[in-house]
């Protein structure tokens, strides 16, 4: 019995750990957020607030170029997104679907040809949209913006998709189909709302990772269409850094990817994995 | 006390919540050292429960478990010095057929040598001698069983589990499978506790057969005694292909004899002097297929035939007596047709009266089921 | 060709032609001595590639790129023991479970923002909680500091891979093994090992690949600096092209790069087949 305690205190402590590991720096941005400028430069520091002090987030709501950001990079995540599904979508339904299941070489091939995407240095595709853009006039645009986060999205939609698609069952479709359907209403009408929960995670991965995309909108935007991650390192000037509104400007920033973190965990590992794991 | 005794071993799963399960309900039941016990039952029935907590997989929710006189309960699987196969035959695949087998020796911290000898000795009684040395990947099913076999039985424990180890087998492997662990059995003196929906497994190995069902032991007996003498209306359906005949019937006494009414017909059983069980007006009248002859002659019941189904040089034939659809083994191929009427006789010494209420054997006494 | 393949055209069309045209755009650049602040260029073959494998700026970056790879390796230990840990399913877990994937899903430069914050030498918590002062951004320590960071981002990531692993695995594997007596080890080298060590090693490989593309947690930190310090290939390849102008080197080393994430793509595209069977 006295076993099964130390045991079980063990097991506590250490889990204990773990979160403290994970939740701290979070914890010290939220506190950090709602601290007035002297309790933040205070020597030592302060581990916790005795009043809240939200200017810190006024500040943030109302500093024009971190609105902008945000609305730059709401528009542009989903503009892209959008793009995106509406070439993987297609593309992920026909590499699952391609010979009925039976794995095809050249299927295969395909497939990784997409992958291999997310394998790329950045910068080789960086220095080319660069100098494009100048040249043409859409440096500094939401566009060209949404351009570069297809290239993100794309791949990555496809990798997921494919996934997805190869667990629902061909031969429902396949039933329509003999029944005198169309097969684009059978698409339409019988796979898609199956794969919807799929489509879902794959939307919200995608969100998540042009939200938090930095060189692309480093280098390719300026002054207008400067996303929100660009923004953050507006507080940092060489004379200080504005930790508490950058604070503020991280929570604001980060809580949605938080929260949409809870609907993709089921499907982060089959993803992950290429669908090796389920 | 038995070798091993469960004693008002009750499981219940979910404890508390709206998913309560009773899978096990107030079990006891004693095995005797050498003997193997099948716990035999539909699925459901908390035979597997029952074994995972001989095991110690499973902890009960009350009750005691003894082994040898020791009560471990509360001991984790590995003190209690028991082998377990499973459904899923568990084969370790990196490693050598040897080293599967050898493991738990290993974890003994038994000798070199001794493992060497006693891993060898296992491997060639379920024939495995030759594969030694390779990796299980590629063998089918049937040899991974086998080895899986070989690995509980090369540390020689006090009680040997099996859960239902030849249902994934194919026909043939599960009786040559099955041939050979009844021989191990004898020639080690093994304990042996055996879970398995089929019946003809249960009743081909084991010394006796524990029926349970919805989480209750119903009768513990030699397969013998389940055959003839079963406890209830379920166990004498269960058991039996096809399952023992059950006719509605009342139990009329008359001037000194024992009659059987059976809607609008009628026969003697016996004398009344001679009557066994205690004088229940409604009953279910039990008789096996096989104990029942066709006869030319007006004999104890009529009725029509419905259907005959031929086997090979016998027949079955389905009669409809009064509602009853009575199933008759014919050692020949019936001739006769359908709707034809006949005459059935049925052999004294082998019906047995059930309760029609409580579905319970009215000879056998509350207590004397576990015999 | 199956005709199931006209829908995927449309997105290889887009793809490839945005890739091709930054292909060719970029080794057309790498043969030239683009400067960014000069209208002219001229072209100059190979030249900037055998400058830039013969500099040392570069081999410094190659090195100090191969030890942020180091992290990779933390990692998969570290995510490997918390699986082990999670998979053990007490209640605590459950909080775990909800909250591991955070560091993975905020943005990497808030990331790296908030460690520079906790790690500030003097209003920094971590020093405080220590007790004494640690230079976490010095010219020895830099890397270090941000392999931790990515430590912290990316364990997780190795963490739910061997989670999902660890509770695909038959129990009846563990319970015979709980029944034969065997200790945790052989448990562990038996069992466990065997069936974890190919997604495993994707993991890896997958991991690597990212690790050798990180630019936004050096970015928000230390830029490279103290002065080479932390000058993972990444944020040279942003230095030398967006403040030194240097396009012409800097596309030539993008193409290194790509060379390097080649190599690697294709061991991983070799492992998925055959992990897809």
């Amino acid at each position: 019995m006295a076993n099964k305690f130390i045991k079980l205190t063990v097991i506590y402590i250490f889990g204990i750990i773990v979160l403290v590991w994970l939740l701290f720096p979070f914890y010290w941005t939220f506190l950090t957020s709602i601290k007035d400028p002297k309790e933040i430069i205070r020597v030592p520091p302060l581990m916790w607030v005795s009043e809240p002090y939200i200017e810190n987030y006024i500040l943030a709501f109302s500093n024009e170029e971190f609105v902008r950001g945000l609305a730059n990079t709401v528009l542009s995540s989903i503009l892209a997104l959008l793009v995106s599904l509406g070439l993987a979508i297609p593309a992920s339904y026909g590499l699952a679907r391609a010979g009925r299941g039976i794995r095809i070489r050249g299927k295969d091939s395909l497939y990784f040809t997409f992958i291999t995407f997310r394998m790329l240095p950045v910068f080789v595709f960086i220095i080319p949209f660069y100098l494009l853009y100048r040249s043409l006039g859409i440096f500094d645009t939401i566009g060209g913006l949404v351009i570069a986060y297809i290239l993100i999205d794309l791949p990555l939609a496809v990798w997921f998709l494919t996934g997805f698609f190869e667990d629902i069952p061909w031969e429902i479709e396949d039933a329509y189909v003999m029944d005198g359907y169309p097969r684009t209403k059978a698409v339409m009408n019988i796979t898609l709302p199956m794969a919807l929960p799929g489509i879902v995670a794959t939307a919200i991965i995608c969100i998540i990772f042009t939200w938090s995309d930095l060189i692309f909108a480093l280098t390719l935007t300026s002054k207008f269409a400067k996303t929100a991650t660009y923004t953050l390192l507006g507080n940092i000037t060489f004379t200080q850094v504005k930790w508490g509104e950058l604070c503020a400007q991280i929570i604001i920033l980060s809580s949605p990817l938080l929260v949409f973190s809870f609907y993709i965990q089921k499907y982060l590992v089959r993803g992950l994995t290429f669908g090796v794991v389920r | 006390m038995d070798f091993l005794y469960i004693e008002n071993l009750t499981k219940v799963f979910g404890l508390g919540t709206k998913n309560e399960v009773v899978a096990v309900k107030d079990l006891t039941l004693g095995v005797k050292k050498g003997e193997i016990v099948a716990l035999l039952g539909p699925s459901g029935c908390g035979k597997t429960t029952t074994l995972r907590c001989i095991a110690g997989l499973e902890t009960p929710t009350s009750g005691r478990i003894y082994i040898d006189g020791e009560d471990v309960t509360n001991q984790p699987p590995s003190r209690r010095d028991i082998g377990m196969v499973f459904q899923f035959a568990v084969v370790y695949d990196s490693v050598s057929v040897y080293e599967n087998i050898a493991l738990p020796l290993k974890a003994k911290k038994i000798s070199e040598t001794e493992i060497r000898r006693k891993v060898k000795e296992v491997a060639e009684f379920f024939g495995l001698s030759n594969y030694l040395d390779r990796k299980p990947a590629g063998l089918d099913i049937a040899t991974r069983q086998r080895i899986a076999l070989a690995r509980a039985l090369a540390k020689e424990p006090r009680i040997l589990l099996l859960d239902e180890p030849l249902t994934p087998l194919d026909p043939l492997s599960r009786v040559k499978l099955r041939v050979d662990i009844k021989r191990l059995q004898k020639e080690k003196i093994s304990t042996v506790i055996y879970v398995t929906h089929d019946q003809s497994e249960a009743m081909t190995l084991a010394d006796r057969v524990a029926i349970m069902r919805d989480g209750k032991l119903i009768q513990c007996s030699t397969p013998e005694n389940v055959y003839l003498t079963p406890a209830d209306t379920f166990v004498a359906r269960f058991i039996g292909e096809p399952g023992m005949n059950l006719i509605e019937s009342k139990l009329i006494v008359h001037q000194g004899d024992a009659f059987i009414n059976v809607g609008d017909q009628s026969f003697k059983l016996c004398s009344e002097a001679d009557l066994k069980v205690k004088k229940v007006e409604d009953l279910i009248l039990g008789i096996r297929p096989e104990h029942i002859d066709i006869t030319d002659q007006p004999a104890d019941l009529q009725g029509t035939v419905t259907f005959v189904e031929i086997h090979g040089n016998r027949s079955l034939v389905h009669i409809n007596i009064n509602g009853n659809d009575v199933v008759v083994k014919h050692p020949t191929v019936f001739s006769g047709k359908i709707n034809e009427k006949v005459w059935i006789r049925l052999q004294r010494d082998r019906i047995v009266l059930f309760d029609r209420e409580t579905g319970r054997n009215l000879e056998l006494k509350e207590a004397s089921e576990h015999a | 060709m199956n005709k199931d393949y006209l829908t995927v055209l449309p997105g290889l069309i887009a793809l490839f032609g945005i890739a091709i045209f930054a292909f060719v755009t970029t080794i057309y650049y790498s043969g030239t001595s683009f400067y960014l602040f000069e209208p002219e260029y001229d072209l100059v073959g190979l030249q900037n590639y055998v400058d830039l494998i013969l500099w040392p700026r570069f081999h410094n970056s190659i090195m100090l790129t191969a030890i942020f790879c180091i992290g990779v390796a933390i990692q998969f230990g570290l995510g490997f023991i918390l699986a082990l840990f999670l998979n053990l399913n007490y209640k605590i877990m459950h909080a775990i479970r909800a909250i591991i994937i955070w560091p993975m899903v905020i943005p990497p430069v808030a990331v790296g923002l908030i460690w520079k914050l906790l790690l500030d030498p003097v209003t920094g918590p971590v020093n405080y909680i220590l007790g004494f002062p640690v230079e976490w951004f010095g010219p020895h320590s830099a890397i270090w500091s941000l392999i931790m960071i990515d430590t912290w981002e990316w364990t997780p990531l190795f963490c739910i891979i061997f989670l999902a692993a660890l509770q695909g695995i038959r129990k009846e594997l563990i319970e015979a093994a709980m029944v034969d007596g065997l200790p945790f080890w052989t448990r562990l080298r038996v069992i466990i090992i065997p069936r974890v060590m190919p997604i495993a090693m994707l993991m890896v490989l997958v991991r690597l690949i990212d690790a050798i593309k990180t630019f936004d947690i050096g970015y928000a930190t230390t830029m490279g600096g103290p002065g080479n310090a932390s000058e993972i290939l990444s944020i040279l390849n942003y230095l030398l092209v967006f403040r030194q102008g240097f396009v012409g080197r800097g596309a030539a080393l993008s193409m290194i790069t790509f060379i390097i994430l080649w190599c690697l793509g294709n061991l991983v595209v070799t492992f998925v087949r055959r992990l897809r069977r």
